[in-house]
């Protein structure tokens, strides 16, 4: 008996020394580094927040090939994702749930601006970074300091698409003078429309129809005849789900309504939206992005791979403003050379990037300000040409110039 | 406001109503008969409309055309549940029947998710997109197909209830189980029976629907509250009560938009829901007229 007490006395003896070395040969070189990824995975804007994580996943392994993150002694990534559901409670509740158990580096969060404010609270409270591609101007208004956006917000994409749309029109022998604004009253629709409201009347548009819901739509015709009846020169359109952006646009079709119109996110250029509307009825719809695929050699590599993966013809902005992120964490953390939050988000803000991949995706450099706003980023605008949605300004970096609907 | 307008208004909650109709009236069937709140009764819907996207863009067959032959397969997957969970569940447990089919809701819904991921699948038609235009009104085909459809199913149901012997059967076993049992009645099988006619009749919702909206896991939360709003205005267990409760709530709907902003849509349908139930608390057609 006491023989087998010395043996596994010395059994645990030799296993902890072996467990001690090992601890120490590591101490230094962590193996992996967890990043967050919120996104709506469940509910209506589901689609949106799928394709978010292929962005992830997508640098993620990008950046692990790469060797990880070399001043941190070459560990890797790895993607920590959380569901925001379908509502701003449940995003509430899995913010709080996500950044409560601690390790997180950094995190990216949420397409929908109303789920991004509600997670940003949390962002800060937690002191954890948060980078977003969500319109609304409220995330960068509040001298918060750990929330950063890369791309552009609601303001800065409305001034340029007037600025653009009535160079186009008076290139045209047009003019803009009348506008209206119908959406759901979501977050980053609630920033579009509070922008044009400011915007439209300093350009000489007058608002003359102004309708917003509450999702679901359950029927776009009196909208649509409401709009008929109004007659704008240019409609924003700002219904942030699938179906409602649908039947909107159906409805316009049916009743004949053929204007100029700017939707405002991913959701009118999906494969899916294409294929619900056929290219006839979208022919000539326009719609913003935080991001895009531009001319660059990288996003014209990264687009063939994100075919193959997917077996899909084209991405939006959600996959696209997720990858670049990611690897403005990884530049963050090269920087810190640390997986402190708070050394992470010092870096962030003090980051100026100048190369692809970010570079490539948001058509800029990436330089933060104070309040956290990439102040370089320039507004996307995305057009219908024939089928396929074609990103037609910033000019310096669009595929094809904006066709005027004839 | 024109004329128009209003007519406008009016057609469209009268198409609304008659397919949120459908939906509450396999509702209030299971409910009449079993007592039991199916919470999952919009996943039934969700399911009917992912079988008919499978099988439409699969084998090119109509929306319309599969309406009956997914009804009857959720019908059968109805009898799985009620045969192998419900029944289980000890008769009056109200929240345990409760908990199990919001249960088996969380289990469909997620489901769909995983084997179909979370985009939208549109079911496009020729008639989706098409619009009929009498007197300068704007009917979208696909609503209208599916309205009338509905309304045929509607009387179909009526006749089944009011004309043949297992509607009887089941119209007995509402009133009183004990009573029904001791005539003869099957009350086990009329009470499998009814679930498997309220999910059959989710299913044929489902086919419906999709063709003018797309199919998505989450789906059923657009149409559950709207279920229920209908059942309980027209009173509990009421089939014709749900009918005129459902074209209520599509009505509502339609025409405070004209009145009110488009967001207090809703507001405006739970104000008219609370004003009725003041004056009539057990619904329009509750009680005395059940099933």
């Amino acid at each position: 008996m006491t023989a087998v007490c010395v043996r596994v006395r010395r059994t645990l003896l030799v296993g902890m020394t072996g467990m001690f070395a090992v601890g120490l040969s590591g101490a230094g070189a962590q193996t992996t580094i967890d990043i967050g990824l919120m996104g709506p995975f469940s509910g209506p804007w589901a689609e949106h927040g799928q394709l978010m994580r292929i962005g992830a996943e997508m640098a993620i392994e990008d950046i692990n090939k790469q060797g990880g993150i070399k001043s941190l002694g070459g560990a890797k990534l790895n993607l920590v994702v959380s569901d925001t559901g379908p509502s701003i409670e449940t995003t509430t509740n899995a913010a709080q749930r996500l950044l409560s158990r601690g390790g997180l580096s950094a995190f990216m969060c949420c397409f929908l601006s109303s789920f991004s404010l509600a997670a940003s609270e949390i962002g800060e409270r937690q002191q954890v970074p948060m980078l977003t591609f969500s319109y609304s101007d409220e995330l960068v208004r509040r001298g918060y300091k750990y929330i950063f956006r890369d791309s552009s917000g609601a303001d800065i994409q409305v001034r340029a698409a007037i600025k653009l749309l009535q160079g186009q029109a008076a290139a045209n022998g047009r003019k803009i003078e009348s506008a209206a604004l119908i959406g759901d009253n979501t977050g980053a629709t609630v920033a579009y429309f509070k922008s044009l409201n400011e915007v439209l009347p300093q350009n000489s548009v007058k608002i003359v129809l102004n309708r917003v819901w509450t999702p679901p739509l359950t029927d776009a015709i009196p909208v649509t005849l409401a709009l008929r009846d109004a007659n704008p020169d240019i409609i924003f359109l700002g219904a942030t789900t699938f179906d409602d952006s649908v039947a909107i646009v159906r409805g316009l079709n049916a009743t004949r309504v053929k204007k100029l119109m700017l939707g405002n996110g991913a959701q009118y250029i999906t494969p899916e939206y294409l294929q619900a509307m056929g290219a006839a009825q979208v022919e000539g719809l326009m719609t913003t992005q935080g991001t895009a695929i531009t001319k660059d050699p990288y996003a014209a590599d990264f687009l063939k791979r994100f075919r193959e993966r997917t077996k899909t013809p084209w991405t939006v902005h959600d996959t696209t403003s997720v990858y670049s992120e990611s690897w403005i964490i990884k530049e963050a953390l090269e920087k810190a050379a640390s997986t402190d939050p708070k050394k992470v988000r010092d870096a962030i803000s003090s980051l100026h990037i100048t190369t692809p991949p970010p570079t490539a995706f948001n058509g800029s450099e990436i330089k933060f300000d104070v309040n956290g706003q990439n102040t370089l980023a320039p507004p996307f605008i995305v057009q219908w040409q024939h089928g396929l949605p074609i990103l037609v300004t910033p000019a310096e970096v669009a595929v094809a110039p904006l066709k005027w609907p004839s | 406001m024109s004329l128009t307008t209003i007519l406008q208004a009016i057609v469209g909650g009268l198409l609304l109503g008659g397919i949120y109709a459908l939906l509450a009236a396999g509702l209030t069937l299971i409910f009449g008969v079993m007592r039991v709140i199916n919470f999952a009764q919009a996943e039934f819907m969700m399911v009917g409309m992912f079988a008919t996207y499978v099988l439409a863009t699969g084998l090119g067959i109509d929306p319309l055309l599969l309406a009956l032959p997914i009804g009857g397969i959720l019908a059968l997957l109805g009898m799985v549940l009620a045969q192998g969970l419900l029944e289980r569940v000890p008769r009056g447990d109200h929240n345990a029947q409760l908990i199990l089919t919001l249960g088996v809701s969380l289990v469909l819904q997620n489901l769909m998710l995983v084997v179909f991921g979370p985009t939208p699948r549109p079911v496009v038609r020729p008639y989706t997109n098409s619009y009929w235009t009498p007197f300068d009104l704007f009917i979208n085909e696909a609503r209208l197909f599916a309205c009338l459809a509905s309304l045929v199913i509607m009387v179909a149901l009526y006749l089944f209830l009011t004309r043949t012997w297992t509607g009887r059967a089941m119209r007995a076993t509402a009133d009183d189980p004990v009573a029904a049992g001791g005539v003869g009645i099957n009350v086990r099988r009329t009470h499998v029976l009814a679930f498997m006619v309220g999910t059959g009749l989710a299913g044929v919702a489902g086919t419906l629907i999709v063709t003018f909206t797309a199919a998505a896991p989450s789906i059923g939360n657009d149409f559950i509250i709207i279920m229920f709003l209908a059942i309980v205005l027209g009173g509990l267990g009421s089939v014709a009560g749900a009918t005129l409760g459902a074209f209520v709530v599509g009505l509502v709907q339609s025409i405070s938009g004209l009145l009110l902003p488009l967001q207090l849509q809703n507001v405006m349908l739970f104000v008219v829901f609370v004003l009725i139930l003041l004056v009539r608390p057990q619904g329009l057609f509750g009680l005395r007229q059940r099933v």
